[in-house]
């Protein structure tokens, strides 16, 4: 089933839109391969994802590792939900540019 | 790209943001050794007798764990093989082959022949790495395309 188009402004932000995207091909990512990935520092990546968790988009959990505490990110149901809403948002207008073009 | 919703720039900055996921799979060959053998033993371990299966079962279940553990260590991420919408077809795949050869196992075990656990063991080494590499392909296909 599709998902019923809402844009949302919380996601729609470059880095959150990045941070989510990421977050939807997996169950889970450590901070450091997301901040890695769409290369932010810890400060500015930790504000984002504290937006996205504000709005319980993304759940925070620590795990010890080689002695010292990562902390993994993953989406909640909400959030995939809204995502998937936004992307089909996207791609509605998307298609609407194209046609006007 | 600006807070403006330019939705052509924003689907290709989603795109470009999955695919960098799949960037990062140099995981070792020995990885997907261990998890045939981990499978195998699985399948193989229904047609042991109970004593010889208490104690493969978590050795199995070890080094299940085990791999978890590491591959999230080295690579910084995980999905369960049923996460992706169409990758866990795959996943939904192999766990019916898994049916069929724990049910040849067991078949080995009440019925015989006594070696029907080793023919199963090893056809599910085999099938289990086989369906984990197609796995990842379907999966890889699929972050790089948009998100459904």
């Amino acid at each position: 089933m599709s998902a019923v188009p809402v844009f949302d402004p919380v996601i729609h932000a470059p880095g959150r839109l990045q941070i989510c995207a990421i977050l939807s091909g997996v169950d889970d990512a450590e901070f450091a391969l997301i901040r890695d990935r769409i290369g932010v520092s810890d400060s500015v990546l930790s504000k984002h994802i504290k937006q996205l968790e504000e709005a319980g988009y993304v759940a925070l959990t620590k795990a010890p590792f080689d002695g010292r505490q990562r902390t993994w990110v993953g989406l909640t149901a909400k959030g995939k939900t809204a995502f998937a809403a936004h992307v089909a948002e996207l791609t509605r207008l998307a298609a609407t540019v194209a046609q006007t073009v | 790209m600006t807070q403006d919703p330019n939705p052509h720039e924003a689907l290709a900055s989603i795109q470009a943001a999955r695919s960098s996921v799949g960037r990062s799979m140099d995981y070792p060959v020995w990885y997907d050794a261990l998890y045939g053998a981990v499978c195998g033993l699985l399948v193989a371990s229904q047609g042991l007798p109970t004593l010889w299966g208490l104690i493969v079962l978590p050795i199995a279940l070890g080094g299940l764990a085990f791999m978890v553990t590491s591959w999230r260590k080295r690579l910084g991420w995980w999905v369960s093989g049923y996460s992706p919408k169409r990758a866990r077809w795959v996943a939904f795949g192999l766990l019916a082959v898994f049916f069929g050869l724990i049910g040849l196992s067991l078949y080995g075990r009440y019925v015989g022949p006594w070696w029907l656990f080793i023919v199963s063991g090893v056809i599910g080494f085999v099938v289990a790495i086989a369906a984990s590499r197609l796995w990842m392909r379907v999966w890889l296909k699929e972050l790089a395309e948009a998100p459904q």
